[in-house]
């Protein structure tokens, strides 16, 4: 047993080291090039990996840096499970302490816009409300609390993350050419309705509105007052609909308020 | 437990999204599909709609690659149970793992590595291969490995190790032909020998596939990189062994740089003409 234990580590330690030509013992003499397929299996399939869940970062960085990245952050991991499907968690977090942050220091808010899309593309499927939903409850709508869809994600980026997103994946037949983008703060909606990852700029009021709903969990009536205390220009009904389009709420809401309409 | 196989004896295919279109839109000529497990352990959202949606036309097969039974450490419980729950959902017509380790200390390491054959880790693997049936409920089968080097600490042949694992845990095999071809090539053993003496009535499943020759000019080494057609000698061999074991459900396996659904198709139905062909050889030789 302890024989195969040291075969596993061994085999472990020489696929993780950083030196391209470690060699497990349990490997013969001249055939270090042969473990390296191992080696080169490995890597470039998290590597991959790390790509597919990251893609405008790795556009961003261009191949080869994004794979310098990579193999940092891989070496940094000390979970990884055994499924790929959410691989990457906490790529955000590296970037943020790597020192590729001094030239694109935007890169880590890129990265947890790309983790929200790929979160809300599999997180659990549930109604979302829609407006005829609120059909003939239009005077207790004050008093009603909703919750966020558990596939949606607002992000709040002191960089224009949605305007560098979508320089970076514009569809084929659009303008191309150079754009400028502005620098300015940005709050991005990631939701998912019909079953499509979905996302929108959010103004000041429609950020805080949202953030005292789904998180405060106050009402709609208290939320809106919030929402314009902190931006005159927020548009209730306009902003509202929108909410609703994307599928940004959860389906199951209640008025608590004894008036006569409770759904939980 | 379940029998060896609830696949059609025909040609099937892995699912790759990029075909998701063809594949709904027509009607292919290709009777299941195969996915990874690993690609589906998620929540909820439109990748589990199109697993759906496949396994209402379809057969499907899941063939995991992240179980880890090969390996020196108990089997990651959360996967297990991962693994579990789509099962119960999708009740897939087959599923399958490999002989290969991945695991080590709560790293995944995102490559079937290799599992030395002696007594001890056989004993370990039969274990593993034993929790899983006994958690999902169902027999699976398990895929002899792709090899590189030769560890120096094996001592059971490659055949006897996984035809005995086979008997102990009661799973069936899944003889990948090309995975045969490049250990044999890799290590240097005799392939028509291996493949002559394959105990068919273990055998639920064949996998076909592309390989390539390693850039490396001093060591002719073959990679198992299911990025091309599957080679001539591997399609003899193919032959060879249905011939003499009857037809089983084979699957073409095309992973990397992978074609439009045309050529993929056109693979499969290769693949069904060489099923056919051995059924009427058999026949003849039967009467």
């Amino acid at each position: 047993m302890t024989e195969l234990k040291s075969f596993y580590d061994g085999f472990a330690d020489a696929l993780r080291a950083p030196e391209p030509d470690a060699v497990p013992s349990s490997v013969a003499d001249g055939y270090a090039h042969r473990f390296a397929i191992y080696r080169n299996n490995v890597h470039r399939g998290l590597y991959d990996a790390l790509g597919a869940a990251y893609p405008t970062v790795r556009k961003l960085v261009g191949d080869g840096f994004f794979d310098q990245l990579a193999k940092g952050f891989v070496q940094s991991e000390t979970v990884r499970s055994g499924s790929l499907a959410l691989y990457g968690e906490g790529f955000a977090a590296f970037l943020a302490g790597h020192p590729v942050r001094e030239s694109l220091p935007y890169l880590p808010d890129i990265a947890r816009l790309e983790r929200a899309r790929l979160e809300v593309s599999t997180s659990a499927d549930a109604k979302p409300l829609l407006a005829s939903d609120l059909a003939g409850l239009e005077d207790q709508l004050e008093t009603m609390i909703l919750r966020a869809h558990p596939a949606c994600q607002v992000i709040a980026s002191e960089y224009p993350v949605f305007a560098i997103w979508m320089a970076q994946n514009r569809v084929e037949d659009a303008q191309s050419g150079k754009t400028s983008i502005m620098q300015r703060p940005e709050t991005v909606l990631v939701t998912r309705p019909y079953m499509q990852v979905d996302m929108r700029p959010l103004t000041v009021g429609q950020a805080v509105f949202f953030a005292a709903l789904t998180q405060d969990r106050l009402d709609l009536g208290d939320s809106c007052a919030k929402a314009l205390e902190a931006d005159a220009s927020f548009d209730v009904m306009a902003s509202f609909a929108e909410f609703l389009t994307s599928g940004a709420f959860d389906a199951r809401f209640n008025i608590p308020r004894g008036n006569g309409h409770d759904d939980e | 437990m379940t029998p060896l196989t609830q696949l059609p004896e025909r040609a099937g295919v892995g699912f790759k999204a990029e075909h998701a279109q063809d594949i709904f839109a027509a009607e292919p000529t290709v009777d299941w599909f195969e996915v990874h497990p690993e690609n589906y352990m998620v929540a909820g959202g439109p990748r589990l709609a199109m697993l759906e949606e496949l396994c209402a036309h379809y057969p499907v097969s899941m063939h995991g690659v992240g179980l880890s039974l090969g390996g020196g450490e108990p089997l990651n419980k959360n996967h297990l149970a991962d693994l579990k729950r789509l099962v119960d959902r999708f009740n897939p017509a087959m599923v399958s793992e490999h002989i290969a380790w991945s695991a080590h200390e709560g790293l995944y390491m995102a490559d079937l590595l290799p599992t030395p054959m002696t007594q001890t880790s056989l004993v370990r693997l039969v274990d593993a291969i034993n929790t899983v049936q006994d958690f999902i409920g169902r027999r699976i089968l398990i895929e002899n490995p792709t090899s590189y080097v030769a560890l120096p600490q094996n001592s059971i042949p490659e055949l006897e190790f996984i035809s005995e694992t086979a008997e102990r845990s009661g799973c069936g095999l899944l003889i990948d032909v090309n995975n045969v071809y490049i250990s044999a090539h890799n290590l240097g053993f005799e392939v028509n020998a291996f493949i002559d003496a394959v105990p068919g009535e273990l055998v639920g499943e064949i996998h076909l596939a592309g390989h390539e020759r390693d850039a490396n000019p001093d060591d002719n080494v073959l990679i198992d990189t299911h990025s091309r057609p599957v080679a001539d000698p591997v399609w003899d061999l193919f032959d060879r062994l249905i011939a003499r074991i009857g037809r089983r459900p084979t699957l073409i396996e095309w992973d990397n740089d992978v074609p439009g659904w045309d050529v993929l198709a056109h693979e499969a139905a290769l693949a069904d003409r060489h099923l056919e062909r051995a059924v009427a050889t058999q026949l003849e030789a039967a009467s």
